[in-house]
């Protein structure tokens, strides 16, 4: 049986990924090469013709490594997909909802007072202003982790 | 039609090809594939070189996600499957080819030549 792991990996040249995300791609073809090599058998071609047969599902090796390395890295100096992807479904919605959390209440309370709603009246309302500014606060904490999990359910996590 | 319009539309039907069998279930590289081939009769086909940098770029987007896991025979296989992502993009590129055939159709009558 036929090594196709190594005949990927000695054709196939990256310049710019990681080495679990090469080993990775080697695996993945050389799984490819074999099953297709097998189908090839089974359509009555001998090992030879069939091993020929799917090398040649490749045209250029170089070109592909190229296109490959281009489809896995990301744009701009973060080449690591793992981290991008780590970015966008943790520390992006993470630093939104922590943000949404902080800012919502006093804007809120601004807002409430350029209406007229004067905090040290509401405060000297005793129970129900304390009551309403606290809501307000745990509404904004809600929001921020509700929209932060649908960020990141939005970028596949 | 310019090359790079060309392989716009190629472009973007394999990327509907490939999310609408991922929609149906998880499968390998190789699977997918197949199935495209099997599914518009030879009309589409995938090779090696051109399908797994479509997949990647997918996954890049978040749009799919691949999972090592053995098939059948007990064979490692790496099994891409829709992410909510993905599927959100799904409903929106159907509709916009569809609407790209009835353009053509009205433009040139594509559907009964």
């Amino acid at each position: 049986m036929r090594d196709w792991n190594a005949l990927v990996r000695e054709r196939l040249k990256f310049a710019d990924l990681s080495q679990e995300q090469q080993d990775e791609t080697f695996a993945e073809l050389a799984s490819h090469l074999d099953d297709l090599c097998e189908e090839y058998r089974t359509q009555g071609l001998n090992e030879s013709e069939a091993v020929t047969r799917a090398i040649h599902e490749v045209t250029n090796w170089r070109d592909l490594a190229k296109t490959i390395q281009r489809a896995k890295r990301e744009e701009g100096s973060m080449t690591d997909r793992t981290m991008n992807a780590r970015t966008k479904r943790l520390w992006l919605p993470g630093l939104v909802s922590v943000v949404i959390a902080l800012v919502l209440p006093p804007l809120l309370f601004m807002t409430l007072t350029r209406f007229g709603l004067e905090p040290r009246v509401l405060y000297a309302h005793a129970r129900y202003g304390a009551t309403m500014f606290g809501f307000l606060e745990l509404a904004a904490w809600a929001l921020g982790g509700a929209f932060g999990a649908f960020l990141s359910r939005r970028a596949g996590g | 039609m310019s090359k790079r319009i060309r392989s716009k539309i190629a472009r973007g039907s394999a990327e509907l090809a490939i999310l609408s069998l991922l929609d149906e279930r998880p499968l390998y590289g190789f699977e997918i594939s197949k199935c495209i081939e099997e599914r518009t009769g030879g009309a589409l086909h995938f090779t090696l070189a051109s399908l797994y940098p479509m997949l990647y770029d997918l996954e890049k987007r978040g749009w799919i996600t691949g999972k090592w896991q053995a098939n059948a025979a007990g064979r490692d296989r790496r099994y891409y499957s829709l992410t909510p992502a993905g599927k959100k993009q799904l409903a929106p590129l159907r509709q916009e080819w569809r609407g790209f055939f009835q353009a053509l159709d009205q433009l040139a009558g594509v559907s009964h030549a």
